[in-house]
Parts: structure tokens; sequence; C-alpha cells
């Protein structure tokens, strides 16, 4: 009896230990947590105090220096203000960090020679230095930033760094520098085209024609000159570029396009060809029309109601009577964008039997829309 | 001395502002949003506001419309703005704007249009 009671008690013993053990760890384990969690909020209250006071120096040493550029005395006061900036301000990389975000807040907001004042104070101040080693960051975002900078800055002996992050395999990186290369390359701003290798996707598509339409016009070149690439999103991204542009004497080479593997590339050449009024594209697109795919074919009918013709209302008009819904719709409307002939095919199709065709001639003709 | 009230989120554009006009010898109100600018309407006396498009709160077309409902319809204004698209530039002109300038802008440009628009 006396060593079963004793065996139970020495279970008992190790479960209450086992039980302390556990309560130890878990207090000791919310007590780490509890000391890192505060650490982390500490830290991260003295950074954005710290930044807070830099901002403010920063500031009102900035502002200063643009606006006192109509001082006679101006030349000295920059040079004495520069100086007092390296010896007091720019001692860690944290402060430059700083102190570029700022002077690029600036320089992004004012035009003319205030820009110029700051660009000088940048370069004076060997901030691209700053901005050309985080080049070589480990953490692409860092990479991104320093790109964006140097392009914003116009420091155009980055030019060949840009070109070569532009085949960059991370997409916000790749793009950030084809924009830096735009603005910095002033002979041939579209060069990292014919290196790409990766796919240029839709938004970054859309970035790219903003920052071309900023382009002066005579540095745009005849972007039909890359439809033979193998890169099937930058033929894409040419095609648009070439209505974009109003680039008419392509309209030969987009024909060409109508044939091309890549469905995205054929649908913006049939796009292209009515945007820019290809009138010999009308039977080339109405050929094409059958074996294409219904998303093809809605855009073949929309550029054929741009081009308008004889040929082309009496194809549209065998649309409207005998396709299904969508494309009869895209047919009405079509013939309605050709204008007088375009209406009149459309109140004869109000006499029509067929009551599907009459209800999308009664809509395309309906004045309220 | 003449009062400009400036509304801009932006501290740093507020601050070069503010400097800049001081310099020309304006009095300068400041307000960082949209909500402040309204307030400084309707409790400050000043001869010209220039107001940020893109504000919290409330936004500039607002700003500009409660500004010429208090001050008059004559009262001048210019909008700055990132936003140089056509629809927004009419609706600021429909609201009684004065000027509209789009960033990135030439302070010494500004100087020019604030002392034209108060010489008028």
């Amino acid at each position: 009896m006396e060593s079963l009671s004793s065996s139970k008690s020495d279970q008992y013993d190790t479960i209450i230990t086992f039980c302390i053990a556990f309560i130890v760890c878990c207090l000791s384990g919310a007590f780490i947590t509890g000391v890192y969690l505060f650490y982390i909020r500490f830290r991260n209250q003295y950074y954005a105090k710290r930044i807070a006071r830099l901002e403010e120096r920063y500031g009102l040493l900035l502002t200063g220096i643009i606006f006192d550029e109509e001082d006679e005395q101006f030349e000295e006061k920059r040079k004495k203000l520069i100086k007092h900036f390296k010896k007091t301000y720019l001692r860690s990389h944290f402060n430059k960090r700083v102190l570029r975000k700022e002077l690029l807040k600036l320089y992004k907001s004012f035009s003319g020679s205030s820009q110029k004042v700051l660009r000088d104070l940048y370069l004076e101040l060997r901030l691209h230095k700053e901005a050309l080693a985080d080049l070589n960051s480990t953490d692409w975002s860092v990479r991104a930033d320093a790109v964006k900078e140097l392009g914003q800055i116009q420091y155009t002996d980055a030019k060949l760094k840009m070109l070569k992050l532009s085949s960059h395999e991370n997409p916000e990186l790749r793009l950030e520098a084809q924009a830096a290369f735009l603005a910095l390359e002033k002979e041939n701003p579209f060069g990292f085209l014919e290196t790409a290798k990766a796919k240029i996707t839709e938004w970054q598509q859309l970035n790219l024609e903003e920052i071309a339409k900023r382009i002066e016009s005579d540095k745009i070149p005849l972007f039909a000159s890359w439809f033979g690439l193998r890169n099937q999103s930058v033929v894409e991204f040419c095609v648009k570029m070439t209505a974009t542009f109003n680039q008419f004497e392509s309209g030969e080479a987009l024909i060409q396009l109508l044939h091309a593997k890549d469905i995205r590339v054929a649908k913006e050449a049939v796009k292209a060809l009515g945007n820019l009024f290809v009138v010999e594209a009308q039977l080339p697109l109405i050929e094409l029309y059958p074996g294409s795919s219904q998303e093809v074919q809605n855009e073949i009918i929309m550029s054929l109601g741009k081009l308008g013709g004889t040929e082309v209302l009496q194809f549209l008009t065998d649309i409207l009577y005998t396709a299904p819904h969508e494309q009869a719709m895209k047919a009405g409307m079509a013939i309605r964008s050709t204008g007088y002939d375009g209406d009149l095919i459309l109140q004869q199709a109000l006499q029509s039997e067929d009551t599907h065709v009459v209800a999308i001639a009664e809509h395309m003709l309906d004045e309220r829309i | 001395m003449k009062r400009i009230l400036i509304v801009e989120d932006e501290d740093l554009i507020l601050k070069a502002l503010e400097f800049r006009l001081r310099r020309d010898g304006y009095d300068v109100i400041k307000a960082k949003d949209g909500r402040d600018g309204l307030k400084a309407i309707e409790t400050e006396m000043f001869d010209l506001l220039i107001t940020d498009m893109m504000l919290p709160f409330n936004n500039g077309l607002e700003v500009v419309n409660k500004a010429k409902e208090m001050k008059g319809k004559n009262f001048p204004v210019i909008v700055l703005s990132n936003v140089g698209l056509e629809n927004v530039v009419l609706d600021a002109f429909k609201l009684g704007a004065d000027d509209y300038i789009t960033k990135p802008f030439s302070p010494v440009e500004l100087s020019i249009r604030v002392k034209r628009l108060l010489n008028k």
C-alpha cells in the first residue's frame, strides 16, 4: 500500500513540475515578446522623431537656398551652406537618406531655376553617390527607389546601369529602370526595347506610354522598326505607340501584323489600323474576320466602323443580320459611326422582320444614347 | 500688408511657398488640409487664396467654392495641382478660380501671378 501511494505521489510531483515548467516558459515567452515589442515601438518612435527633426531642418535650409537665388550674394551663401551641410548634417547614411527624400520632394514640385539650384545642390553634396550605392542593395525596393531618384534628378551618367536593370527579373525594378532610361537617354530613349527579354505587362505599358508622351517629339522613333522583335509584349507595346504617336507611315507594317501568332499583337494591330484610318486595311480586315477569335472579331468590327466604305458597310450589314447578339450589337455601333450612309442602313433595318435586328437598330438610332 | 491663405498638405511645399511669399512682403496664413482650409476661410481675413487640389478631408474644389461663397465672386484664387487634365482644370475655372498652376511650377512665376491678381 505504501509503495503504491509513494508511486502516486511521485506521479503528482512530475505533473506539478511539468506544469510549473510550462507556466515559467509561457511567462518567459510573454516577457520576451513584451520586451521585444517595446523595443520595436521605442525604436520606431525614435526614428520617426529623428526623421521629423531632420525634415524640419532640411526643409528650412533647402527652401532658403532655392529662394535666395535672386540675392546678390547667392553664390557665397550657397558655398557656406554646402560647407555647413557637409560638416553638420551629412555624416551618416541615415541623414543623407532623409535629405535625398526631402530634396526630391521639392525638386518634383518646382520647375525652372529653383529646380536647377536643387539639382546642382544634389550633385555638389554627392548624394548621387549614395543613390548609386543603393543600386547594389540586396533589397529590390531600395534599388527601385534609387533608380527612380537618379531618373528624376536627370543623372545621365547612370543610363547604362538603367539599361542593364531594364531587363531585371523583378518587374517593379524593371519598370523603374525602363522609365529612368526613357528620361535619361536623349538620343535613343526606347533603345531598351531591343534588349528587353521579359514581358512588358499591360500596367508597365501604360506607365511607359505616359512617360513617352513627355518626350520631345523629334526623339520619338518609328516604332514599326521593332515589329519584328521576338518579345511579343514589346511588339504589342510598339503597335500601341504607333497609334498613339499617329505614325501613319506604318500602315503597311500594321497590316502585316494582322496574322501575328500572338492574339494580343493581332488585336492591337486591328485597333491601330482603325485609329490611324488606314483605308488599305478594309479588305485585309474583312478577310481576317472569319478565322479570328471573338475578341479579335469585335475589334475588327469597331475598326471597320472607323474606316467606312461601301464594301465595309455591306460586310457590317451582313453581321448585323446574321451574327450572334454581341457581334450584331458591335456591328450596329460600327454602322452608326460611319455617318449618314450608316444611318440609312439602320433605318432600313427598322423594317426587318427579325425583331432582334429591329431592336438593335432602334437602340442605335435612339438619340438619347 | 496683404495676407495670403495657403492650403497645402505637403509640409515642405507649404514651407517653401510661405518662405517665398513672406520674402515678397506678404503675410501668410497656412492650412494643412481641406478642413483647416475651410475653417480658416470662415475665421480669417485674407486677400488671396492659394490652394492645392488634392487635400485630405475636403478637396481643393470645395475650398475654392467656400472662398467664393464667403468672400464674393471677385475674390482672387489660385489653384495648384499635380493634375493637368482638361476636365479638372475646367472644373476649377467653373468654380471661379482665377488661375490654375500645374506642379512642377516655378516659384518666380507664382510670385508674379500673385502680384498680378492682388493688383487687379
